[in-house]
């Protein structure tokens, strides 16, 4: 009995390794590329562009009528994206629809924030650098300490490796007497000395609330920032730019990008949904980037086959979505003969950058693997315990590997 | 007849585990020396930020990852291929005990001296690390250890399982297996990156059984 079972444990190795490893091989040798096209929004003739990558060197360049463009004029659609290039060619024109177009100007007004998976889930080590936001010099200086936050906030000294008391202290009260509620459960920031000023951190406290803590001249500065807790924030993210409209951004758990601006920390809100579900932003599959312009504001959500993109105005109200679509990876042709040859895959990595095991079972289509794997069996091998044709039954080709491989014993 | 197996084991092992003995105070030692000179060099501050950003703490322990590897490995062959040569193996299976009491306990004999390092290493690098850096670090660089260290009971328990296996087309076969399982546990390239290690202590913790099998195989002699 126990020689039985322990045949099954090595078959089931072996269904484990198969599953984990020959579908990638699979992927790894038939797997073609897909080329996509690059979209964008040109204010010059007030519709969709994009270039898409024809092979052999080849570029297309066209509107979404279908008009096609030689690569300078399609340039000259897009002046924010190729200012640089148009300036050199001497091609940029002074003014656009009474917005000044030089680069000092476009540079200026420009910023670009991407949310990807990774971004809001990853493993890290919770420490953070807390600057001086009003330095004495010119540049940001690397502050001495590194602070925690959980159920209260504690400076620490490297070189002592002890907690700093009095400054602990100091910004605990701060925290405690803006309404702060322990422990953190959010804690945003952007620790490097390579940005133009320092905004500090947005905490998400016990409640939901968040909080805004910088340090000035080594004071703590704690603000309630009256973001509604209902919003339900999974993760902030602080960027500091000259601009001055928004500290940052985040998203909410059922899928909401919001802006918090310098405006008294009021949010607004980015558009993540349209009229089709199958293409709204869903923070753990698709990438969500955000680009502002002097004109206008553009958005794109991109996901397995497809990318939405989305023009707003200055004032965010809507002015123009596109959706572009091509064949998503598990409809292409490569990826449909894998899912009827494996029943299930297994995986290790994860979007998010972190190593978990995952099954990715390919439903109905499984059948025709399976049906091929016991049939080979039954023609090829024919004494065989019942039970081997069990384990072929539920893991089709992977389990005809093992039981072909370890034969029984008695 | 416990007593006795212990002691057979502990004539084959007992070189082994004090070399490796030995060679785990030399991997503390290293851990130290490497993260003193860090500090000194870099300054304790920029060496914290290095070890936050960068995972500097996982190479200067780097020791701590492959010791349990060759330790496993070391105690597999020394403890199986004498038995295996002229299969002297058939020997023990004359002893009044089963065969597969007599293969686990071995097998369990062996792992138990495994399982002392793996324990030493875990609190001597607590120490090491606790001294230098916070308890957040500290927590860090002890959870990513431990798929490290299941990586080094896997090579242990499969090896011991390859060389029991009579057919060298079988142990080819289970070679393979056996590299696609140990890799599973070395994927980690910071911090903590394994989420829900159960799924991957189970994988483990199935492995001994394996040896059941290759033992009887030996007793039919299956070529």
């Amino acid at each position: 009995m126990l020689n039985k079972i322990s045949r099954y444990v090595i078959i089931l190795l072996i269904i484990f390794v198969a599953a984990l490893y020959l579908p990638d091989f699979y992927s790894m040798l038939f797997d073609k590329k897909v080329n996509t096209p690059r979209m964008d929004y040109s204010a010059v003739i007030d519709d969709f562009v994009y270039t898409l990558y024809q092979g052999m060197g080849q570029i297309e360049y066209r509107d979404i009528k279908g008009n096609e463009y030689s690569e300078r004029e399609y340039f000259a659609l897009l002046p924010f994206m190729y200012y640089a290039t148009l300036e050199k060619w001497q091609q940029l024109p002074p003014t656009l629809k009474g917005v000044e177009l030089s680069s000092k100007n476009i540079r200026e007004n420009t910023q670009v924030f991407r949310i990807q998976a990774k971004d809001i889930d990853f493993p890290f080590v919770p420490l953070y650098l807390m600057f001086e936001a009003e330095p004495d010099y010119a540049q940001l200086m690397i502050p001495e300490d590194l602070f925690r936050l959980g159920n209260k906030i504690e400076f620490i000294d490297p070189n002592t490796n002890s907690v700093i008391p009095e400054k602990s202290e100091r910004f605990q009260r701060a925290l405690q007497d803006a309404g702060f509620r322990f422990p953190a459960k959010i804690i945003a920031g952007n620790p490097t000395n390579r940005k133009p000023f320092d905004e500090g951190y947005f905490i998400g406290d016990a409640n939901g609330n968040v909080f805004h803590l910088k340090m000035i001249h080594d004071q703590p500065v704690c603000i309630k920032t009256g973001i509604d807790p209902a919003l339900d924030i999974r993760q902030i993210f602080v960027s500091e730019n000259l601009r001055r409209e928004f500290y940052g951004w985040f998203v909410t758990n059922d899928n909401r990008v919001f802006l918090i601006t310098y405006d008294d920390y009021k949010v607004r809100e980015l558009p993540t949904a349209g009229k089709d579900e199958k293409y709204d932003y869903n923070a753990d599959k698709t990438v969500y980037r955000f680009y502002t312009y002097p004109i206008n504001k553009h958005i794109f959500i991109s996901g397995d086959g497809f990318v939405r993109m989305i023009v707003i105005d200055n004032d965010f109200q809507a002015v123009a979505e596109h959706v572009e679509t091509w064949t998503p990876y598990d409809k292409r042709s490569a990826s449909v003969i894998k899912q009827f040859l494996f029943p299930f895959e297994l995986a290790t990595s994860t979007p998010t950058n972190f190593v978990k095991l995952q099954l990715h079972h390919f439903g109905w289509k499984a059948f025709a693997g399976i049906t091929a794997s016991l049939l080979a069996l039954f023609l090829f091998s024919r004494k065989r315990p019942w039970t081997d044709y069990v384990l072929v039954l539920l893991t089709g080709v992977f389990g005809l590997i093992g039981v072909l491989l370890i034969k029984p014993e008695d | 007849m416990l007593k006795a197996i212990l002691y057979k084991e502990w004539i084959k092992l007992r070189w082994a585990v004090i070399v490796i003995a030995g060679l785990s105070l030399l991997t503390l030692a290293y851990s130290i020396g490497m993260i003193n000179y860090y500090i000194e060099f870099q300054g304790a501050l920029n060496n914290w930020l290095y070890v936050i950003s960068k995972s500097l703490l996982l190479r200067n322990i780097v020791f701590v990852k492959y010791l349990p590897l060759i330790t496993g490995l070391t105690f597999a062959l020394l403890q199986f291929v004498p038995e295996m040569s002229r299969n002297r193996m058939r020997l023990s299976y004359h002893l009044p005990i089963s065969e597969k009491k007599l293969l686990l306990s071995s097998v369990g004999i062996g792992y138990a001296f495994l399982l002392a390092e793996i324990v030493f290493l875990f609190f001597g690098l607590w120490l090491v690390v606790a001294i230098n850096y916070p308890a957040e670090i500290v927590q860090k660089a002890l959870v990513s250890m431990v798929p490290w260290f299941l990586g080094g009971s896997a090579i242990y328990f499969l090896t011991s399982f390859i060389i029991l296996e009579p057919s060298w087309i079988y142990r080819i076969i289970y070679g393979i297996v056996s590299a696609g399982l140990v890799s599973l546990y070395f994927q980690a390239s910071t911090y903590d990156q394994y989420q829900s290690l159960w799924a991957f202590i189970l994988i483990v913790a199935l492995m001994p059984l394996t040896i059941l099998f290759a033992g009887h195989r030996f007793r039919r002699g299956t070529k």
